[in-house]
């Protein structure tokens, strides 16, 4: 902890926290503010416009051509069955993040415990979970996730629970790498020694030191589950009809003639995956630096 | 001094790459083509290592092979014939295997493996066919009645359970399922050589038999699986490679993705001028683009494998290809489980869908809306269908009154394949619930669909059919215990109209108002609600004619007879 400065009548101000270290080094990461800001923005928009705008994305308006472009009633034309293509353009953003960032929670909540626990009591225990992990992340997750899919049935919560319940290594190992050294620790003896449970000291003592990569794991693991949702959606074994999301807007529009004749069907929400992913990564970038610098990933 | 070699090494690595594509001519893996003509290489860029014996000779060859590509947009299912009901298996079954006839669009038929065929005057009972005597396997042995007789056997046999079986019912010797009965004799047997005779068990018009029973008769090898016990032969090696006698011969298949066949160039009906056969699965999106490179040759048609309606535009601007939009017998309905809606509210489901919708604005006009299985242009069409009732208050009303759980939400199902199909669930589901009915849409691969719509899974499902020009080729579809019984119809008054009534009487005249009475049983009944008629959007390879899609929906593609330009 640094020094506090003292003030003019001789108090000492508070030393900095650890927080607003980290918050004013991620301050100075250009690209993560802009990212973040967008990224705001865009969950604002996603939430709030359709709501303004009193945007319906399943009904089909039957007074405009089906596949109409851009028009004053619409400002993304309409789809082939005359829904509005904005409107289907906004829900499908909501979609897509809902999955990303749920997804990576149930990762984040299945893979913290089970690295924890696997660094911290070893032997048997730790043999197991990181065989399991090594398992799961050997196997070419998209062909599982499509199985299991269509399996249970395809939908926005199948295809959340689903990518989320597959992600949980990648937060196991991060934190298992963590918890072995951590455990070596002195403060980690000293509670020990005073007779601190097993339990107290994982969640007490080690999990707060993991914080930093299991953040900036969720992160790119949130990326990453946006991108599989929407593969699926392409191929048809994701979100379903009526709902949008970006990948199945984008499903609907592989024909030739759409892309080559009617991009404001697919460059919207395409833009939109790219942006949101990138500014996802960088926000990860920018968070790395900021919470630990002598840290190597 | 390093850098400069490495850099070298990896320009001759590089340049070996490119080298090793110019292989020199070699004539070793040409196909003995007897047209003599300049190389016209449709081969496929080798992703099967079956494959890459043939390109190499294939695109330096001076006489190099023809291979036709055609594209549908969802798999087969089996090569067992009779073990499908399944229009994506039908067009590939047609190129391996032979049927008695083919059936045409204007309700003619033609010959194919029966050069004759007749039905005795007096108890119009008995149909004979001559069999073309040049008919041969892909073996070389020669078609023979015993043939035909094997295969009417071999789908009555109890050990096996197939959803083609109501076909050999109508045959003496079966019991009501098409079973063969212990003490009788079956009443299809081999007169000589090349006759075959089928006896029946009730009169019925033999323009029907040729159009439903034998539109899809394939008939099998009795030589190379009459020693294959009936309880082995659904899982016999045979079907791994199967042997036909059809203009088509089997050569190597990836199941879902592809199936390649050599052609029979000793077809007795005249060898096709294309050397190589492949039937490719593609999805509709890419028929288009794969079309404009060349990928792909044909189109399936009748509803496998159709142009979407958002490439129509850029397809008909296209220098290499024909386009063309037919105007088939197939159509498309919703299918009501009788047992889950009653009457009333199936009735308000027929009145409250918007056709004008889904014809004018999704299909841009290329089709036409369905009063019932015929279209208004059929010799049999029931005038007083028209015009279609739509009154969305009045269907509400009657959903209303009727009690009907609206609390709940129903199962519409639909399946992947039909473009078109697929995007009219999310518009039928708006129009039910304008009259309160809320639906979830569940989505599957086709196999599955057509499984679950027979179990009776669903509430509404949206199902096709190739259509014909017999008026009673609906019938089967509401008969109480068929297979294709989509609706789980327990009436049979329908039946009992269409194919018993129907069929005592065989001349246009005195059948026309039993089927006219019978659509309108059906709009009282509503067991399926009739969408529509699409029109097929096809488009093929300008060297390609003479192809007929109009008879495509009546499985019937005629392959030898198309014309390949050089």
């Amino acid at each position: 902890m640094t020094k506090g400065a003292v003030s003019r009548d001789g108090r000492e101000i508070a030393a900095n926290s650890y927080m607003k270290d980290v918050i004013q080094r991620f301050s100075k990461h250009k690209l993560a503010m802009i990212s973040l800001v967008v990224l705001v923005a865009e969950v604002l928009l996603v939430i709030l416009l359709p709501m303004i705008l009193k945007l319906d994305p399943y009904t089909t308006d039957y007074d405009t051509f089906f596949g109409a472009g851009p028009s004053a009633a619409h400002w993304l034309g309409t789809d082939d069955i005359g829904r509005d293509s904005f409107a289907r353009f906004l829900y499908g953003g909501r979609v897509s993040l809902q999955v990303g960032i749920i997804s990576a929670v149930i990762s984040l909540v299945a893979g913290v415990p089970l690295g924890l626990v696997a660094g911290y009591y070893r032997g048997i225990i730790e043999m197991v979970i990181m065989r399991l992990a090594d398992i799961f992340m050997s196997f070419p997750s998209m062909v599982l996730i499509l199985v299991l899919v269509s399996v249970l049935r395809p939908s926005v919560s199948t295809v959340t629970v689903v990518i989320g319940i597959l992600g949980w290594p990648r937060f196991a190992r991060t934190i298992y790498g963590n918890v072995l050294s951590a455990r070596e620790s002195e403060y980690v003896e000293a509670a020990r020694a005073i007779g601190t449970k097993d339990g107290a000291i994982m969640t007490r003592y080690i999990l707060p030191n993991t914080f930093a990569p299991v953040l900036i794991a969720f992160t790119f693991r949130a990326a990453q589950a946006i991108i599989t949702e929407s593969s699926l959606s392409f191929l048809g074994m994701g979100v379903q009809a009526p709902e949008a999301s970006w990948g199945n807007i984008l499903y609907q529009a592989q024909s030739i003639s759409v892309l080559a004749t009617r991009p404001w069907l697919w460059m919207p929400p395409g833009v939109a995956l790219l942006i949101t992913i990138l500014c996802i990564n960088f926000l990860g970038d920018g968070i790395r630096d900021a919470l630990d610098t002598k840290m190597v990933i | 001094m390093k850098h400069s070699f490495s850099k070298a090494a990896a320009v001759v690595l590089a340049s070996m790459f490119a080298l090793s594509a110019c292989a020199p001519p070699s004539a070793g893996d040409s196909q003995p083509t007897t047209q003599a003509a300049a190389p016209e290489t449709k081969a496929e860029t080798g992703t099967s290592a079956q494959e890459d014996q043939g390109t190499a000779a294939e695109e330096t060859n001076a006489g190099g092979s023809v291979t036709i590509t055609m594209a549908m947009t969802a798999p087969w299912d089996t090569f067992i014939p009779f073990n499908t009901t399944n229009g994506n298996t039908d067009a590939v079954l047609e190129l391996m295997y032979d049927k008695l006839i083919v059936v045409k669009a204007n309700g003619e038929h033609e010959p194919r493996l029966a050069d004759e065929w007749e039905q005795d005057d007096e108890t119009g009972k008995i149909l004979t066919f001559r069999l073309n005597e040049n008919a041969k396997w892909h073996d070389g042995e020669p078609v023979t009645a015993e043939d035909v007789v094997f295969t009417a056997k071999l789908m009555a046999n109890e050990a096996i359970t197939h959803p083609r079986r109501s076909k050999v019912a109508f045959f003496t010797g079966t019991d009501s399922s098409g079973v063969l009965a212990p003490d009788e004799e079956f009443g299809v047997v081999a007169l000589d050589e090349h006759t075959v005779q089928f006896t029946l068990k009730d009169p019925s018009p033999i323009s029907y038999m040729l159009s439903q029973t034998f539109r899809d008769f394939y008939v099998l090898p009795a030589h190379l699986l009459e020693d294959i016990p009936a309880e082995e032969i659904m899982t016999s090696e045979f079907w791994q490679h199967p042997v036909g006698s059809g203009p088509c011969i089997y050569e190597s298949d990836i199941s879902g993705e592809r199936i390649e066949f050599t052609a029979n160039k000793d077809y007795y009906l005249g060898a096709p001028q294309f050397d190589r056969f492949v039937v490719r699965i593609v999805p509709a999106s890419n028929l288009l683009s794969g079309l404009m490179s060349g990928e792909i040759d044909i189109t399936a048609g009748a509803g496998l494998g159709n142009i979407p309606m958002n490439d129509w535009d850029m397809a008909q601007t296209q220098e290499n290809l024909t386009t063309e939009s037919v105007k088939s017998l197939g159509y498309q309905y919703l299918s009501i489980n009788v047992k889950n809606i009653p009457k009333e509210v199936r009735q308000a489901v027929n009145m409250a869908i918007n056709r004008d919708a889904i014809v004018n604005n999704l299909m841009r006009g290329e089709g036409e809306a369905a009063a019932g299985p015929l279209r208004s242009n059929h010799p049999y069409f029931n005038q007083e269908l028209l015009p279609i009732p739509y009154d969305i208050e009045k269907a509400a009303q009657m959903v209303k009154d009727s009690g009907f759980d609206t609390s709940k939400t129903y199962v519409l199902r639909v399946s992947q394949g039909n473009e078109v199909r697929e995007k009219t669930a999310p518009l039928i589901q708006q129009d039910l619930a304008k009259i309160g009915i809320n639906t979830e849409i569940i989505t599957t691969d086709h196999p599955t669909h057509l499984a679950e719509c027979r179990l009776g899974n669903y509430d509404f499902a949206l199902i096709g059919s190739g259509g014909s020009p017999d008026p009673a080729e609906s019938v089967v579809n509401v008969r109480p215990g068929h297979v294709n019984n989509f609706s789980q119809n327990e009436d049979p008054s329908l039946y009992e109209k269409g194919m018993v009534e129907g069929f005592q009487v065989f001349t246009y005249e005195e059948r026309l108002p039993i089927y006219q009475e019978y659509q309108m049983m059906l709009r009282d009944q509503v067991p399926f609600s009739w969408l529509y008629f699409q029109n097929d959007l096809v488009a093929y390879n300008k060297r390609i004619s003479n192809v007929h899609f109009e008879d495509y929906s009546l499985l019937n593609r005629m392959v030898w007879q198309w014309e390949i330009a050089r």
